[in-house]
């Protein structure tokens, strides 16, 4: 029996329906999976994949001799992503015991949760870096490497490179003013992420690859800087300092070769913040003179052979009374200068006229910040006095009532050293391009012209006779010539709006050698005692720095072109030198082909000696390694080796080490020497080397 | 009039075809759950492997059908539906998962009564509107004693909460009715008064009306709908014609809610495309055409009401899912028969088409 019509009827009505529902859901999709499925997926791909950034590698920084200052090193980091709770129990038992902790600490310590990243030690120690990798440690517990800075001097030249943070962003000093420089820019990879936004995936291949950092060459000189801080940790202990700073430039190109300060009582010598050279200001005192007598000599108003009368050392001017350390009655401008008569200044200040004194002061940079590349360096101060009074005028002459900081000293006496041009202070030599190039040529950055060339010479005369029979006798040195001047100013006591009767800025600003100036500088020493002479104490610390860096550098002061930036090296192609000593020539030559190293040896046979330069010192490819070599039989007789091509400095380091007396013709390479080559060696054997700069 | 009563006779290719459909379900089961059950339960196989022993007792649920007189069990199909009730009091007294009380545990087996309530409620009318003595036509025969029945079931089901399964029952029995030849105003009076109760709670109180409104602008477009609803269009429609290909579908990374539950046909829609939707959709489609076919050429009155009415169930089921995904209805929980993960969907679902099998032997050549 079939069904009723009634109920095949309704039977069929709700087929219809059926019929009618998939038909709509078939459109829909249609609508759905074809129509809109390109605008679909795109939103799927937009949501399930993103960029992850890929840290650029921070450039590392040299010095201008090619010294790498700043480097990257890669440490150890532990974080922990427990998978599990099991994961998670392990983690934490594992870490209890690593750090030595009551048991079921860790895991509150370090906020231990499943499938959440936690930094457990960034920049693991050495040793407990050794442990976690010896144990091996439970699955959860990861350990990472991240680039960190190091710097292989330490603490030398700190002050101005700054430090990193522990992601390796620049926080103070250069690694901080030059931070973009540096850091490079990152690159981006491509991932795959799933709907709790965790990454599953990343792309083989980089969608933008990191620009690594550029790498900066410096101008700082880090041999110069090194005994830079070292004599200011002498001068503080010696002279009973508060705090001593300091500042050396290339007075013809203003690169800046030194700067530093000490202060017994800094906290956190690792991570400086503050570069004082730049930062503090203070009254400069009588060395401020050396800029009046430029600005009086610029005048033309100062007639060399004309006496002042100096009052025998109390002069009445205003309402004030001026004071001269010791009674002066008659002296020529020169002695003025060379024995700092406050008042003999005063009044060839006060014949000359504040404004044109003032102008000239404008000229050397002071009261303006010189702009040296650095973070929070100031700019002294220079404010014209409401009336250019006689005592104002006075005060301002002697270097009172005007603040500079150690910098603008520098780069003034730089300006007198170099002719009268005053540069701007250069930090940045340039920097090495990707193929290990040292690019940006460095041009002198002329600020402006201080004082005429011609006025120069008997300024540099002056500041010389300060050194020779003023007031910075104890500066005067044998090893090179110094010329400078002297100041010691009275601190004030900003409490009690008046000076301290026994606090003294002792400085002395100058330059060397005095032939031919290459460095200028100045040394400053905040409230010595007993002695509070500038002359006596920042004087002789000045004088120190001079002689060993002179000792230390005979090349640089013959040929101060011969730069690092200006021979364009490809930094990369250096080497190490190898410890040749004590091993037979022909193991040295040997090892010396490995690693394609050049070198001129002085036998055949024997044992090394001797080599120049030491071991470990970096050299670029086109350097020769210098050996001695002693033979077998005869152990004390050497011969003559060949000089040609060498530098002055190496030829005199071999020739010192022999003990042969010698003297130097011209300068630059040796293309000559009176012994030959090969000819044996004895106590009174005297060469003549003739050179030629190339 | 001849029938066929063997065990052996039955319509074969509804059991294929459902076959079928249970094998695509027990892959795309593991495809779209496997990310999960690895992250949830430490093993990709997990819902895998029960879906599995679910759609073997499955097929052993089916197996036990085709070999019973449903006409004699049925009897037994009114105090079975009281005992559901008492079961659907019981559930409250479960703990709570997902925000309602829908399980039953029992041991490491957890059942849903409402899906035992919605096959016997199946039976029971089939049984009880059969009776020749029963007028359906007169409304008092109508409501008594059907109203309080499932008035009780529904109002249990409903304060699970589950709507999703409360609709379903609902429009399946009212199907049934309409099937069994009650007034078309009878009809209506069960239909018009929830409407009008529902539009005036959404639309005067204001009750969910947002949502409402969501619902109809989402309906356009379905990116302005709820994160479910989005995601679920978004993998169909990053399937696109032919699908990203088996187990290459990303959405099922966490981004598509209840990727091999309530969201399974988005999940299928994704690696396999449109073109494989519409194969199964075809096979749908061919489910439902055979179990109206069986019911129109049942001998007697009560083979007509079971099995359409089960038919009939399974599509209000599919239908809704399908809606659901599809963006044309909005968001209940509902899982897609035969497809989806989950025992107590799968085992009565199957069951259903058991009975549908059995029906189909004894139909009238």
């Amino acid at each position: 029996m079939k069904r009723t019509k009634r109920e095949r009827v309704r039977l069929g009505v709700l087929f219809v329906l059926v019929s009618c529902f998939f038909t709509v859901v078939t459109l829909r999709l249609v609508h759905i999976q074809i129509f809109l499925s390109k605008t679909y997926s795109q939103i799927v791909e937009r949501q399930s994949s993103g960029k992850v950034a890929i840290p650029a590698e921070r450039g590392v920084i040299y010095d201008r001799n090619g010294q790498l200052v700043a480097k990257n090193v890669f440490q150890a980091t532990l974080y922990a992503y427990p998978d599990d709770k099991k994961e998670l129990k392990q983690v934490a038992a594992y870490l209890d015991d690593l750090f030595d902790l009551k048991p079921g600490t860790a895991r509150s310590r370090y906020e231990l949760e499943v499938r959440k990243f936690r930094y457990i030690k960034r920049c693991l120690s050495e040793s407990l870096e050794k442990r976690v990798v010896a144990d091996s440690v439970p699955p959860g517990l990861y350990l990472r490497y991240e680039s960190q800075r190091e710097y292989p001097f330490g603490p030398v030249g700190k002050q101005i490179l700054g430090f990193t943070d522990i992601d390796n962003r620049g926080q103070s000093g250069f690694e901080l003013a030059f931070d973009s420089m540096l850091a490079g820019q990152q690159g981006w990879a491509d991932i795959r992420r799933d709907g709790l936004r965790n990454v599953f995936r990343v792309k083989e291949s980089a969608l933008v690859k990191p620009v690594p950092g550029q790498s900066p060459v410096l101008a700082v000189d880090w041999r110069l800087q090194e005994i830079v801080e070292e004599e200011l940790m002498l001068a503080v202990q010696k002279y009973n300092a508060a705090s001593a700073m300091a500042v050396f430039l290339d007075c013809n190109s203003g690169d800046i070769l030194a700067m530093a300060h000490y202060d017994p009582n800094e906290n956190n010598r690792d991570k400086p913040t503050k570069l004082r050279a730049i930062t503090d200001q203070f009254e400069p005192g009588s060395v401020f003179k050396a800029f009046t007598a430029a600005g009086l000599l610029e005048g033309g108003k100062v007639d060399f052979d004309d006496s002042i009368f100096c009052e025998n050392g109390q002069y009445k001017i205003g309402r004030r009374t001026l004071h001269d350390d010791k009674e002066l009655g008659w002296l020529n401008f020169r002695k003025i200068i060379e024995l700092s008569s406050n008042i003999g200044i005063a009044k060839l200040a006060v014949a000359y006229g504040g404004e044109k004194l003032f102008e000239s002061y404008k000229r050397f940079g002071i009261g303006q910040k010189l702009r040296c590349g650095l973070p929070g360096e100031t700019s002294g101060q220079l404010m014209p006095p409401k009336t250019f009074s006689p005592y104002n005028i006075a005060a301002l002459a002697m270097g009172h009532s005007v603040a500079v900081n150690s910098l603008q000293l520098a780069a003034g006496f730089a300006a007198i050293a170099n002719g009268g041009e005053l540069l701007r202070p250069k930090l940045l030599l340039g920097h090495v391009d990707e193929n290990g190039y040292v690019v940006g040529r460095p041009v002198k950055d002329l600020i402006g012209r201080a004082m005429k060339a011609g006025s120069t010479d008997s300024l540099k005369a002056f500041l010389r006779g300060v050194v020779v029979d003023g007031t910075a006798k104890p500066v005067n040195s044998k090893v090179v010539t110094i010329a400078g001047k002297t100041g010691t100013a009275e601190i004030p006591d900003l409490e009690n709006r008046r000076y301290f009767k026994n606090k003294f800025i002792a400085s002395f600003a100058g330059f060397f050698p005095y032939e031919r100036p290459v460095v200028a500088g100045v040394v400053v020493c905040e409230a010595p005692h007993p002695v509070t002479y500038g002359g006596y104490t920042a004087g002789p610390a000045f004088r120190r720095i001079a002689e060993r860096y002179t000792v230390l550098n005979p090349d640089q002061f013959i040929t101060p072109e011969r730069l690092l930036v200006e021979n364009t090296h490809r930094l990369d192609k250096t080497f190490k030198v190898p410890d040749f000593i004590g091993r037979d020539i022909r193991q040295v030559k040997d090892i010396a082909e490995q690693k394609g190293v050049k070198l001129r040896g002085t036998a055949a046979e024997g044992t090394v000696v001797w080599q120049f330069p030491p071991a470990d010192r970096i050299l670029f490819e086109t350097d020769e390694v210098l050996v001695m070599v002693a033979s077998p039989n005869k152990k004390n007789e050497f011969v003559m080796a060949d000089l040609t091509g060498l530098t002055v400095r190496k030829a005199a380091a071999l020739l010192n080490y022999l003990g042969v007396n010698y003297t130097i013709e011209g300068n630059g390479r040796v293309v000559n020497q009176s012994v030959r080559p090969g000819e044996n060696i004895n106590d009174n054997t005297s060469c003549r080397l003739k050179c030629r700069p190339c | 009039m001849k029938t066929f009563r063997t065990k052996e006779q039955f319509d074969e290719k509804l059991f294929f075809c459902y076959l079928f459909i249970l094998l695509v379900g027990l892959v795309m089961v593991y495809s779209t759950s496997s990310i999960i059950a690895e992250s949830r339960n430490g093993s990709h196989l997990y819902y895998f492997s029960h879906q599995f022993l679910w759609a073997l007792m499955s097929l052993a649920v089916i197996y036990v059908i085709l070999r019973v007189d449903l006409k004699k069990l049925t009897i037994y199909s009114a105090p079975a539906l009281l005992l559901t009730l008492v079961l659907l009091v019981v559930v409250f007294f479960m703990p709570i998962r997902n925000g309602a009380h829908r399980w039953l545990v029992l041991g490491p087996v957890t059942v849903q009564p409402s899906e035992i309530f919605k096959f016997l409620m199946i039976c029971y009318l089939a049984f009880s509107l059969s009776n020749p003595k029963r007028n359906i036509t007169n409304l008092k025969q109508l409501l008594i004693p059907y109203l309080p029945l499932l008035g009780l079931g529904l109002g249990l089901i409903l304060l699970e909460p589950d709507l999703g399964s409360t609709i379903v029952i609902f429009l399946t029995t009212l199907g049934i009715f309409f099937l069994a030849g009650a007034r078309m105003k009878h009809l209506m009076l069960a239909l018009v008064p929830q409407i009008t109760l529902a539009l005036t709670v959404v639309f005067v109180l204001g009750y969910k009306k947002a949502r409402i409104i969501n619902y109809l602008q989402s309906v356009e477009d379905p990116l302005q709908g709820s994160y479910q609803l989005k995601q679920a269009v978004l993998t169909l429609g990053s399937g696109g014609l032919l699908g990203t290909g088996l187990g290459d579908g990303r959405q099922k990374l966490f981004f598509l809610p209840y990727p091999h539950t309530d969201f399974i046909f988005a999940g299928i829609g994704e690696e396999i495309g449109f073109i494989g939707l519409l194969v199964l959709l075809s096979g749908f489609f061919f489910i439902m055409h055979r179990g109206f076919k069986i019911a129109a050429a049942q001998p007697d009155r009560f083979g007509f009401l079971l099995a359409s009415g089960m038919t009939w169930s399974l599509f209000v089921n599919i239908a809704i899912n399908l809606g659901v995904v599809t963006g044309l209805l909005p968001v209940t929980g509902l899982p897609l028969p035969f497809l989806s993960y989950g025992g107590s969907s799968l085992l009565m679902s199957s069951a259903a088409v058991g009975v549908l099998l059995n029906l189909s032997g004894r139909a009238v050549k």
